[in-house]
């Protein structure tokens, strides 16, 4: 009995310290600067750069030259906010990649980076995934460009995801010095459905059957952090429902293989903080890689609530104190 | 521990058990997956007995079970089929699960209390085998927790 006992108590450990009051309404005032129409406009404006894209609308597979229109339109919106873009070339015989990075220097710890990622790269048109993703980073840039925090808030929309996490894999083996304090990847972040059964959940896993909520995934080290976006959701004006999960990310397995499947990857790999945010896509959208991935599929008002939390959690991971 | 020595030191007779076996504990901790296990069960009457095993499970992610239990049987010829009740520790790697709603975290072993069948055990005296075994129970925290043994060999020693 001493050892049920002894079992029991462990499994009470102190909860981890979360944001202050004071914190939590700095990150939402910063959040409250998302706007659902420019979100609107620019998953428009991503879809129709890949829908422009020259050839038959096939699999990225079949057309890597796909990704330069998707490159050019996002370089494009980064620079009419009047911020640099650095194009990090990756390309080797095999794949011409290039990765965007957009970077918001730290007043303070200018070392210490918080990175927000999702890949430009689509199947056929690609709102959902991932010009979802890549219209929060747009909004991100827009509610940073004229304010100071304290550690460098990074955005890198990665090149490739699709084919092989190719993009993401290059940059983050290359970037393995930087002090990266939390990645925040998005892929698929704008499909949402109020109909019962609208959502199937992973093997090994339950999920709510109604698929209005955002799933968001952490490795065992960004544990902390993952509840600081728990928190945020839960405190946004239209609080975002949220149905989190943290794990060990230094593994595959069956049972977590579906944890791994975006640009977050390579960074759990190396034991990086890392968390993942994702409306389930296949587990949720039956247009998941097909041609009818299009934008009115989407779910602004909820692409709105995720891009808020985004935005709240960089910012707020951004001007934490921390060693 | 007092009970592992309790279970050492007063029994007549042990048997030493090596399983294969497949276990899971969920829903707000998530684990378990494939594994092997070794423990030892004592008599404490003649159809009831008690043991513990420690197990170890990769995939899912990798963790470790340790368990405590008591089993009832009959006896039929060489076969012993039974019935029991045990209390298992998931302790290691793990999916755990939260909320806006439920900021927590499980930092420790999770535990979960179930049922066991064990209907195909073979004891020849100084050894035995015990074909599929269910364990099926709940876990703390809530959701459901099982085990399924596939093979599980006893060698016995003592008097």
């Amino acid at each position: 009995m001493s050892l049920i006992i002894a079992l029991l108590a462990l499994g009470c450990a102190p909860a981890p310290e979360l944001l202050t009051g004071g914190q939590l309404s700095a990150a939402l005032a910063v959040a409250a600067e998302v706007d659902t129409t420019r979100l609107t406009n620019d998953v428009a404006r991503m879809v129709t750069a890949h829908t422009d894209d020259p050839g038959e609308l096939v699999s990225p597979w079949d057309r890597p030259h796909k990704r330069r229109a998707g490159e050019a339109t996002l370089t494009a919106a980064f620079t009419e906010l009047g911020l640099t873009v650095i194009v990090e070339d990756d390309s080797d015989e095999g794949w011409e990649i290039h990765n965007l990075v957009v970077e918001f220097p730290g007043a303070t710890r200018p070392d210490e980076v918080v990175l927000v990622t999702a890949h430009y790269d689509v199947w056929y048109q690609g709102a959902d995934d991932n010009s979802s993703g890549v219209a929060v980073l747009l909004e991100l840039a827009r509610a940073l460009a004229d304010k100071e925090h304290s550690r460098t808030i990074r955005i890198v929309a990665f090149d490739a995801e699709e084919v092989g996490l190719i993009g993401s894999t290059r940059y983050l083996r290359r970037h393995t010095g930087d002090d990266v304090r939390l990645i925040i990847n998005m892929d698929s972040v704008g499909f949402a459905s109020s109909e019962v059964g609208s959502q199937v959940a992973p093997p090994g896993f339950t999920l709510p059957d109604v698929g209005d909520f955002i799933v968001l995934m952490a490795n065992d080290v960004a544990a902390r952090e993952a509840l600081i976006l728990g928190q945020l959701a839960g405190a946004l004006p239209e609080p975002l429902a949220l149905q989190g999960a943290v794990g060990s990310g230094d593994h595959r397995s069956p049972g977590t293989g579906d944890f791994h499947r975006s640009d977050h990857s390579e960074a759990w790999s190396q034991g990086t903080p890392g968390v993942f945010l994702t409306d389930t896509t296949n587990f949720r959208n039956e247009h998941y890689h097909t041609e009818t991935d299009l934008p009115d599929t989407l779910d602004y008002g909820f692409l709105t609530q995720v891009g808020q939390l985004v935005v709240a959690g960089a910012w707020a991971i951004a001007e934490e104190d921390g060693e | 521990m007092s009970v592992l020595l309790w279970m050492l030191g007063l029994a007549e007779a042990a048997e030493l058990t090596f399983a294969v076996d497949a276990g899971y504990v969920g829903s707000d901790v998530v684990m378990g997956g494939f594994g092997a296990s070794a423990g030892l069960r004592v008599p404490i009457t003649h159809h009831l007995s008690a043991y513990g095993d420690v197990g170890g499970r990769l995939f899912l992610p990798a963790s470790a079970e340790l368990g405590l239990g008591l089993l009832a049987s009959g006896h039929i010829g060489h076969w012993s089929p039974g019935v029991g009740v045990e209390v298992s520790a998931f302790v290691g790697g793990r999916v755990q699960r939260f909320t806006p709603d439920a900021l927590t975290l499980r930092d420790g072993p999770v535990l979960s209390v179930r049922g066991v069948a064990r209907p195909l055990v073979y004891d020849q005296g100084t050894w035995g085998f015990s074909g599929p075994a269910l364990a099926l129970g709940v876990a703390q925290g809530g959701g459901v927790s099982f085990n399924v043994e596939m093979v599980q060999v006893a060698w016995c020693f003592g008097t």
